[in-house]
């Protein structure tokens, strides 16, 4: 690992992403405001559909001050969030490499950076409601399939 | 009172002494003649020892002598007594009663020393018996015909006569002016009325009542009646106007539904309706946060789980965390050196560390990163599992408040449409809301109403009571009142006391003044040089030259001695008090033509007065002798006894 590489101090986002997060703000969209939601489960919720798309989207236009400072970032945020890059990777040998804090980092900010522009449409297309038993639905449709897997 | 004679028994110089005093003639006078030593002295001694048990006259010599007879002491002894007696027993008549005063004293010859007294004071009763007195009763009895207080007036040392108006003796002269004038009967019953007055005062104090405040409180009690009364009236009429109120509404909404219920019923279901929509709201945002939670951990299960595996198999393989720090192995490979002893590697060492590090396959920091998040992984996986379970909860949790909301908002259609029916709901539910309001108030009214009538009986009791307390009271002032006319008319018989003992002292100071200028002027052969004689206020006696100065403190010895013997024979003559006058050396002060004068006014004393007068022969003068000789009833000369050395009468 080279040593130029500035270990990150905090989450970023994009100031389009930044605009999607003061609507959500203003709105209260599905209570995913602050202080409702924290902002470390906001970055997750969004990275949670980014996962889901497989669409990682490079980070370009970045807001100055970042989303969430490190000393935000709960433990099980920083555990989901390494578990990501872990389990992203089909070589077990080479654990060092992605548990680097820039690449888990990196990654994670791609796809939660998918993940707000969802928010945005759905915002913009979805009733709180109706939006709710979508996504219960397929929470269902994860689980079974989560299930079946397993079996 | 006079004494019938002394009887001296073993005291000083008397082994055995006796003088009779009868009354020959008209003239209750009776001579003592006696050298200087013979004992005249002593008699006065005897005299006042048996009445009051004191020895006033006696010389410094006698002092330190016992009261025992030296003669009569040596006698018992030589008989062998240890106790030998001394005694004075004065015989006396009053009104034709005996009393004999005696007083013994035992002298204890073995030890030398004179032990207690006895006296006692023995009155013969008009049947004939006798009573003896002892103790305070015989002093008592003493103190009515010669008041200690006073003695000197009675017993006088004529050597002394000139000393009587010299120093303070005015208070002792008042005090006994008022005591053988008999004053001080009025004195005592003024002060006796006083001590009366003060009772009754005290007592009237006491029964004394505030009348004033207790019509002040009968008053107020009475006002509040008043305003208990107005007060139950009023709200009887309020109580009228409700009932008739009630009435006419009941009247009107006989048939009629119940609008009023109606209504409230609709604001309750609303009220109800939106503490379930708010309980629906909630569950709803909890659905939220399930959703937006599961929506991580699900997504995220399949890397929590590979994650799990990874660090499950590294730690089976003892690699979490590694024995050595595979950086530090790495770093010793690119300097070609051992970084702990700076040994040199050989081509065998580098292969060694190569295939050393091929084996360790986690840094040392990868290793506590995925030893810290493996719990957390685990706790994420728990949850996961419990998806639907806490999924189904919510949901039912969901229906049935979705339920509740449904059942409240037809409950909230149908009491509309009941509302809906009344065209005259506005009347109907006025009605209500005034009769409601009636029915309080009515209830609000009889509360009260009981309240005013417990009160006003309260108030009635009270008002009762304070009318009885003033009957009570008054009836006490009156009863006051007449305490205080009588402590009015006690006040009047004090002043009257008082008064009268001022008049009888003016009265007596007045006669003293000129009784004793009258004595004076008989005894003094100076006749012609003073005016009168005057007592102040506090009886202090002063004689006044024909010039007007004042000179008792010029006079001489002999004119002082006349002056005492002149106020002496005042005294007695303007009290009336009658007692004998015993004058030891009469004239021992006085010469010539004053002793004539003496004679002549003792003379004429004793026509109604028991006078004893004990001359040394030297006064015993032929001027005396020419007056005293004849008429006296007893007259007697003091012999010494050489052999026995005692006193005896010839």
């Amino acid at each position: 690992m080279s040593n130029n590489v500035k270990t990150p101090d905090r989450l970023n986002y994009t100031r389009k992403a930044q605009e999607i997060v003061s609507k959500i703000d203003e709105t209260k969209f599905m209570g995913l405001n602050f202080p409702t939601t924290t902002r470390s489960d906001l970055f997750m919720f969004a990275m949670a559909f980014g996962i889901n798309t497989g669409v990682s989207t490079k980070l370009q236009n970045t807001y100055p001050g970042g989303l969430v400072l490190d000393s935000s970032i709960d433990g099980r945020t920083k555990a989901l969030l390494y578990a990501f890059s872990i389990g992203s990777n089909d070589n077990p040998d080479v654990l060092d490499d992605v548990t680097s804090k820039d690449k888990v980092y990196t990654a994670a900010q791609e796809l939660a950076n998918t993940g707000f522009d969802i928010i945005d449409d759905y915002m913009a297309t979805k009733k709180e409601t109706s939006l709710l038993w979508t996504l219960i639905e397929e929470l269902d449709e994860q689980y079974n399939e989560m299930m079946s897997s397993e079996s | 009172m006079r004494f019938k004679s002394i009887e001296i028994t073993n005291y000083r110089q008397y082994r055995n002494l006796k003088f009779s005093f009868p009354l020959m003639g008209q003239y209750d006078l009776h001579i003592i003649v006696g050298r200087n030593t013979m004992g005249k002295t002593n008699v006065l001694n005897a005299i006042n020892w048996c009445l009051y048990g004191l020895e006033p006259h006696l010389g410094m010599n006698s002092k330190i002598l016992p009261k025992i007879n030296l003669d009569a002491k040596k006698d018992a002894i030589a008989a062998g007594k240890t106790t030998e007696w001394i005694t004075v027993i004065i015989a006396a008549e009053d009104d034709n009663h005996k009393i004999i005063f005696e007083r013994k004293l035992p002298f204890n010859l073995a030890q030398d020393f004179e032990l207690q007294d006895q006296f006692t004071v023995t009155m013969s009763q008009d049947s004939g018996d006798s009573l003896i007195y002892s103790a305070d009763e015989a002093k008592s009895i003493v103190n009515k015909y010669m008041p200690e207080t006073i003695r000197k007036y009675f017993y006088f040392d004529g050597e002394q006569l000139n000393t009587y108006f010299i120093g303070d003796q005015s208070s002792r002269i008042m005090d006994s002016i008022r005591a053988i004038s008999q004053v001080d009967i009025i004195s005592r019953i003024a002060q006796r009325l006083d001590k009366i007055i003060k009772k009754k005062q005290a007592e009237a104090g006491l029964k004394a009542q505030d009348i004033g405040s207790i019509n002040t409180e009968l008053n107020k009690i009475e006002e509040l009646v008043g305003q208990y009364k107005r007060q139950i009236e009023d709200v009887k009429t309020q109580i009228d106007v409700s009932n008739k109120i009630i009435k006419e509404n009941s009247e009107y909404l006989q048939g009629q539904e119940d609008v009023s219920e109606l209504e409230k019923k609709f604001s309750r279901l609303k009220e109800e309706h939106a503490v379930l929509e708010t309980e629906e709201q909630k569950i709803e945002r909890d659905l939220l946060s399930f959703v937006k939670e599961y929506k991580i951990l699900l997504t995220s299960y399949p890397f929590i789980k590979k994650t799990l595996d990874i660090i499950q198999e590294k730690e089976e393989q003892n690699l979490l965390p590694p024995n050595i720090d595979k950086k530090i192995l790495q770093d010793i490979l690119a300097s070609h050196k051992c970084l702990i002893c700076n040994h040199m590697l050989d081509r065998n060492d580098e292969a060694n560390i190569k295939s050393l590090l091929d084996q360790i396959q986690v840094s040392s920091g990868t290793s506590h990163l995925l030893i810290g998040i493996k719990s957390e992984l685990e706790r994420a996986m728990i949850e996961v599992n419990e998806y639907q379970q806490v999924k189904n909860a919510l949901l039912a949790k969901y229906r049935v408040a979705q339920e509740k909301v449904k059942k409240s908002e037809t409950a909230i259609d149908t009491a509309d449409k009941e509302l809906r029916k009344f065209s005259n709901k506005e009347i109907i539910i006025n009605k209500h809301k005034e009769r409601k309001e009636q029915e309080d108030l009515l209830v609000t009214n009889n509360q009260k109403l009981g309240a005013l009538q417990s009160q006003l009986d309260i108030s009635m009791k009270q008002l009762s009571a304070l009318e009885k307390k003033l009957a009570s009271a008054m009836e006490k002032n009156n009863e006051c009142a007449r305490i205080n006319k009588s402590v009015d008319f006690l006040k009047r018989a004090k002043n009257v006391a008082v008064q009268i003992e001022q008049e009888m002292m003016d009265e007596v100071k007045s006669q003293m003044e000129k009784s004793c200028m009258k004595y004076f002027s008989q005894l003094n052969w100076r006749q012609d040089i003073y005016d009168r004689i005057e007592l102040d206020d506090s009886y202090q006696l002063d004689l006044f030259h024909k010039e007007g100065y004042s000179c008792v403190g010029t006079c001489s010895a002999a004119e002082r001695s006349l002056l005492a013997l002149s106020f002496t024979l005042a005294l007695q003559e303007v009290s009336g008090f009658n007692a004998l006058l015993f004058i030891d050396t009469p004239v021992a002060r006085i010469a010539d033509v004053n002793r004539t004068n003496f004679a002549l006014v003792l003379k004429e004393a004793s026509k109604g007065k028991q006078i004893i007068l004990a001359f040394t022969p030297d006064e015993y003068s032929e001027q005396i002798r020419n007056v005293l000789e004849g008429i006296t009833s007893t007259s007697v000369t003091l012999e010494m006894d050489e052999a026995n050395a005692t006193g005896t009468i010839i």
